[in-house]
């Protein structure tokens, strides 16, 4: 018992170091003026030149892709919260002491009434993992969902810029700051009222350029097609035929989405469908299993 | 004896708590934590606008719909009481809950595609009235009011009074609660001080097209979609009518009874909810982007199209 409790810990300590260590790597417990200072280090040609095995890295679209999935600070803008990522990773590690504390507190209480575990000791541990995880599910998916709606409210904006831009001569970027407001959902007028400068450092020359910029940093593509757009209306075609066709080009693309997601669906929901059936067997078969162990029992 | 022993395993099981609790207070002092911070940001409201999206597409009061839903999980957690299986009165107030408000989303769906397929040929009527009939906006709006049809009553009255046409326009998209109608009153509302042939020409271009085939999407998941719940209502009858023979035998009531049984219920229930849940998700159709009328119409005056 002792020896497996040494082995317990020496793992707990193990796993919390490589844990640390991954961060360090990653440039998480880095402050953010001294990656700032190597960034201008690498564009000046002073930082030291990366090794074999980091551009190969660099070249990895596995590693990239990783690197992107955990990119705490780009996540945290692109779902608008306020935290930094130190505080993001407090908080997490915070949420998963008290996840174990309240476990192990719960299978100690339970040992201390019955004389036994009610499950391993372990389980306050992963249990305390999965908390963590599930924190960064939770971040990127509330970073995917504001992505996917600030996209759809410009799609679905763009007629009403046609109007007032042609109708009312606005600019385009305060025709869209003006409609974003109105829209029920907060996600696009907190990134073009400002939110943007989390994520674009440099100031943009002009709007085009600031959409962008702001389709490639926080991922949404409906920027860029309207920054093509408007580079069209510079040239002299009319607003609203240019922001017109980009409505309709926004909805075809979707309708061709959503058909090809309901030919999608009619095949996939058989899945569950046929799933239901397990629910069905456990409400006859647990009652009659245990009749049946009992009656072997005696 | 027995006493001294549950005083010393209290004292015991306290003192371990009250560390843990310090311990807590401690690591959060240190972490600067924010509790307060724990708490979603997703706006409560939302949850509640769903819910009265779904009576206005029933065509039913709020206070009718709360009544009824307040009604069956009564009824759900009577049944479980009645039971004496102490796990079906949690059961039954969820069944109550969410089963009333599944089995009738289909019904309201429909409705609502009913609903916004007639706008659509009236939005049609709209735009006929103004190229070929030449009338204004205001009269056409106005006399399309006066003949709404049975399924846009309710939603098109606003129009056939008088009064300021921009706020007869926001009380439509209010009473619809479709995101097609608010769509359409959103550039009625932006284009009636232009020209009719901007007007004319954005629901040629747009509205109409896209509301068509938006609605042709939408009626394609809606027929997956009532398949589905009807062959999932028919399962979820089986099941109950399974349970209800299963219960009557004095040796499968005593499991239902015990702790074991109360796990296997728990059990069972989650896993039937969990794949409804997938399926809702595997037919769910991409909503277009909700618009907040009242602040559009504001937006219009501040800029002085009034």
């Amino acid at each position: 018992m002792p020896g497996s409790l040494w082995l317990a810990a020496a793992t707990a300590v193990a796993l919390v170091g490589l844990w640390a260590a991954a961060l360090s790597r990653l440039g998480y417990l880095t402050s953010s003026d001294v990656r700032a200072w190597r960034r201008l280090a690498a564009l000046r040609g002073l930082a030291r030149p990366q090794t074999r095995l980091e551009r190969a890295a660099d070249r990895s679209p596995i590693v990239r892709r990783l690197h992107d999935e955990l990119d705490l600070h780009r996540l945290l803008a692109v779902a608008d919260r306020s935290e930094t990522e130190a505080a993001f990773l407090s908080r997490t590690a915070f949420i998963a002491l008290i996840t174990f504390a309240v476990v192990l507190v719960a299978d100690t209480s339970f040992r201390l009434g019955s004389g036994d575990f009610a499950a391993p000791p372990w389980i306050a541990l992963v249990l305390a993992l999965a908390a963590g995880l599930a924190r960064f599910a939770m971040l990127r998916a509330a970073a995917r969902q504001r992505r996917d709606s600030a996209d759809r409210t410009l799609g679905d904006m763009m007629m009403l810029v046609a109007i007032i831009t042609d109708g009312r001569g606005l600019q385009l970027d305060d025709a869209v700051r003006i409609v974003a407001r109105c829209a029920t959902t907060t996600d696009l007028s907190t990134l073009v009222e400002g939110g943007w400068r989390r994520l674009v450092n440099t100031a943009p020359r002009n709007t085009a350029d600031l959409y962008r910029s702001i389709a490639s940093e926080f991922r949404i593509p409906g920027f860029a097609l309207v920054a093509d757009a408007l580079t069209t209306t510079n040239v002299g075609v009319g607003e609203r035929e240019t922001y017109t066709r980009v409505a309709q080009a926004v909805y075809q693309h979707r309708l061709a989405e959503a058909r090809m997601r309901a030919a999608r669906a009619r095949i996939l929901v058989t899945l569950p469908i046929a799933g239901m059936l397990i629910p069905l067997l456990l409400l006859l078969g647990a009652p009659t299993f245990q009749s049946i162990t009992s009656g072997l029992g005696g | 004896m027995i006493m001294s022993t549950a005083a010393s395993t209290l004292l015991q099981l306290a003192g371990f708590l009250i560390v843990i609790a310090c311990a807590a207070a401690g690591a959060a002092a240190i972490l600067d934590f924010d509790v307060s911070a724990l708490a979603g940001r997703r706006p409560p409201w939302r949850l509640l606008e769903r819910e009265r999206d779904v009576a206005a597409n029933l065509g039913w009061p709020w206070h009718r719909w709360v009544l009824v839903r307040l009604s069956l999980v009564a009824a759900g957690v009577g049944i479980g009481a009645l039971s004496r299986i102490w796990i079906l009165v949690l059961i039954g107030a969820l069944l109550g809950a969410f089963g009333f408000r599944f089995a009738i989303a289909g019904h309201a769906a429909s409705r609502r595609l009913r609903m916004e397929r007639a706008f659509l040929g009236r939005l049609r009527d709209l735009r006929d009235r103004m190229a070929v009939g030449n009338q204004s906006l205001d009269t056409a709006l106005q006399e399309i009011g006066r003949d709404p049809g049975p399924d846009l009553q309710y939603v098109l009255a606003p129009l056939a009074g008088g009064g300021s046409v921009l706020d007869n326009i926001v009380a439509v998209g209010l009473r619809a609660r479709s995101p097609v109608v608010e769509y359409a009153c959103a550039v009625l509302l932006w284009t009636r001080s232009r020209s009719l042939d901007a007007l004319i020409e954005a629901i040629d271009d747009l509205l109409l097209p896209v509301g068509t085939a938006q609605l042709a999407v939408q009626e394609e998941s809606a027929v997956t979609l009532t398949q589905q719940r009807a062959v999932t209502m028919a399962m979820s009858a089986l099941m109950l009518v399974m349970f209800a023979i299963v219960i009557r035998v004095d040796a499968f009531r005593a499991f239902y009874q015990s702790a074991a049984g109360n796990v296997v219920l728990v059990g069972v229930v989650m896993l039937f909810a969990l794949l409804v849940g997938l399926l809702g998700r595997i037919v769910q159709v991409r909503d277009w982007t909700r618009w907040d009328l009242r602040r559009l119409a504001d937006e219009q005056e501040r800029l002085g199209a009034r």
